[in-house]
């Protein structure tokens, strides 16, 4: 390779985006590892505290809400496919139906509208069907809160799908429901995997929302975990920054694995429409 | 009977979905709007009779509201395009042909999937007295060591945006990306036979064809930003003072920590019509490419 003004800049570009977005992160894995007293030192920790992953993540402050964000992501983001995929589906496919911009914008716009300006009601009416602070309450309302995100990425999604392959069903007599279940779907799994993985990273990153709907470490996930550290004990950095990682782990690790997926997902719903 | 089932099978295939985004997200926006007009008993929902505009006047006259306005009027200029910015420039570096830009980007998504509340959680850590920036201030002999950041009103501000661009980049980097790989390879080929500058081949072929992403990706952040409690939350509350306050935390406050439906209402209405203003081009943009080439 040779050596260039391009390359030079090049590289020193690259050096600068991963310092940018990686130096706080590693930052606050060295807080995490410090010993608390050391926390205000610049440097290396005089020794690694590697066993306060294990008593922050196994901490009854915690590891209650670790679990319940996995019992809610886990329960949410199938029933968000299933609801999502046939509306998607119609949106994206059906010629003969006269408002589907019109309905494609009315999710469009729930999509974008800001939580915290209905949590509120939210709020209320799960109070009112007795589902205030448990993890039904919280799934039910992740589930509408996040449906019509799926239904933009899946609808991206189906109107790639080869036309052929659905007239030529449709000829031999084929409903458009089985259509959707025999011939639409199987084809569509990498669009499926890769709304049911961002559908994953939002759940699990939701906070406010939660915040606003659970009270006890009944249903409170673990974005809302990182904070309970502060407040009820003594505030203590190094574990605010473990709690923070740990909580952090799982959508890091799916998206650095999926990330070639997660791409392809985004540009198409941006791209595609 | 054909006919029928026309129009009656778009309708069933979106039914599901229909019903849920009815309940939650429909229904309490509509309710929010009915109970802006209401005087609604602190504490409580019960309901003390109607007030026409009286919560929008209310609230338009608190100084809090006034700065939170304005806050997220900065926060939304001074922060999407910076943010778009920096992701303009990431976006042509993951686009070149080089060793290792695959990982540089599978880097960029990691960092896109952080929850907000947690970047606001590494941005504190950073940003304490006697913490890493303030050390790093100290040797440029900009500040003390001790010097608390975020509790300079001003500068509080200024770190909720560098912690925003942070966060929302990564979005607006992917959006970019895609429009750059939309971007037919011949052209690259012809201006390089050209003997085009690279950057002659960015400014006349790149820009332009990507335009309407870098709209797109603006209007995301900006939304992005402006609505997300999260960050502001975990990185200063607000403060100090209303330093930091934006739309978002105010309604928050407003509706949860003072208890006031009423007021929290018409406050959750004002940032919806926030929101609106960006979100109008943003969906024609998106419905157009859906729909516009038929």
């Amino acid at each position: 390779m040779r050596i260039s003004l391009y390359n030079i800049l090049l590289l020193i570009a690259v050096v600068l985006i991963v310092i940018f977005y990686f130096g706080p992160v590693f930052w606050t894995i060295l807080i995490s590892l410090k010993p608390e007293e050391e926390v205000y030192s610049i440097g290396l920790p005089s020794k690694f505290m590697f066993d306060r992953y294990y008593k922050v993540l196994l901490s009854d402050r915690f590891i209650p809400t670790f679990l319940n964000s996995f019992k809610i992501t886990f329960a949410a983001t199938p029933f968000i496919v299933l609801l999502a995929s046939p509306a998607a589906y119609a949106i994206a496919r059906f010629r003969e139906f006269k408002g589907r911009t019109g309905v494609f914008i009315l999710f469009l716009v729930l999509m974008l509208l800001p939580h915290v300006a209905i949590a509120g009601y939210i709020y209320s009416m799960l109070t009112g069907l007795g589902l205030y602070d448990t993890i039904p309450g919280v799934v039910l309302t992740y589930t509408g809160l996040f449906t019509p995100f799926a239904i933009w990425t899946l609808s991206s999604y189906f109107r790639g799908v080869p036309k052929e392959i659905e007239e030529a069903a449709l000829v031999d007599g084929a409903s458009r429901l089985s259509i959707l279940t025999r011939v639409i779907l199987p084809i569509s799994l990498p669009g499926i995997a890769v709304t049911t993985i961002l559908c994953f990273i939002l759940i699990w990153s939701e906070f406010l929302v939660a915040f606003t709907i659970t009270l006890t470490y009944n249903a409170r996930p673990v974005t809302i975990g990182t904070l309970l550290f502060v407040g009820l004990y003594e505030l203590q950095w190094s574990e605010v920054a473990t709690a923070a990682i740990i909580a952090t782990i799982p959508v890091l690790a799916i998206a650095f694995l999926a990330s070639k997926y997660i791409i392809r997902g985004l540009t198409t719903a941006v791209i595609r429409g | 009977m054909r006919k029928l089932s026309l129009t009656l099978t778009p309708l069933f295939f979106c039914l599901p979905a229909f019903i849920i985004t009815f309940f939650i997200l429909l229904v309490p926006l509509l309710n929010t709007l009915y109970r802006s007009f209401l005087k609604i008993k602190i504490g409580s929902t019960e309901i003390l009779g109607l007030v026409g505009l009286g919560n929008y006047i209310n609230i338009i006259n608190d100084s809090a509201f006034r700065v939170s306005f304005l806050n997220s009027l900065i926060l939304g200029f001074a922060g999407a395009l910076p943010a778009v910015l920096v992701a303009l420039l990431v976006a042509s570096v993951c686009n070149q042909q080089f060793r290792g830009n695959r990982i540089i980007l599978s880097l960029i998504v990691a960092a896109w999937a952080i929850p907000p509340i947690v970047a606001g959680r590494v941005w504190k850590i950073l940003l304490l007295p006697n913490g890493l920036i303030s050390t790093i201030g100290s040797y440029l002999g900009l500040c003390e060591r001790s010097y608390s950041i975020l509790g300079d009103p001003n500068f509080a501000l200024v770190s909720v945006i560098i912690a925003s661009i942070w966060k929302f980049s990564p979005f607006a980097t992917l959006i970019l990306l895609g429009g750059m790989r939309t971007i037919p390879p011949e052209l690259y080929e012809a201006a390089k036979i050209d003997g085009a500058t690279f950057y002659k081949t960015f400014r006349h072929i790149t820009l332009p064809l990507i335009a309407r992403y870098f709209n797109i990706a603006i209007l995301f952040v900006s939304m992005y930003i402006a609505a997300t409690v999260d960050l502001v939350y975990a990185l200063t509350g607000g403060g100090p003072g209303y330093a930091t306050e934006i739309l978002a935390s105010y309604t928050y406050k407003v509706y949860f920590l003072q208890q006031d439906f009423g007021r929290g209402s018409a406050t959750s209405i004002i940032l919806i019509l926030w929101a609106l203003i960006s979100m109008g081009p943003l969906i024609y943009f998106i419905s157009k490419q859906m729909f516009g080439r038929e």
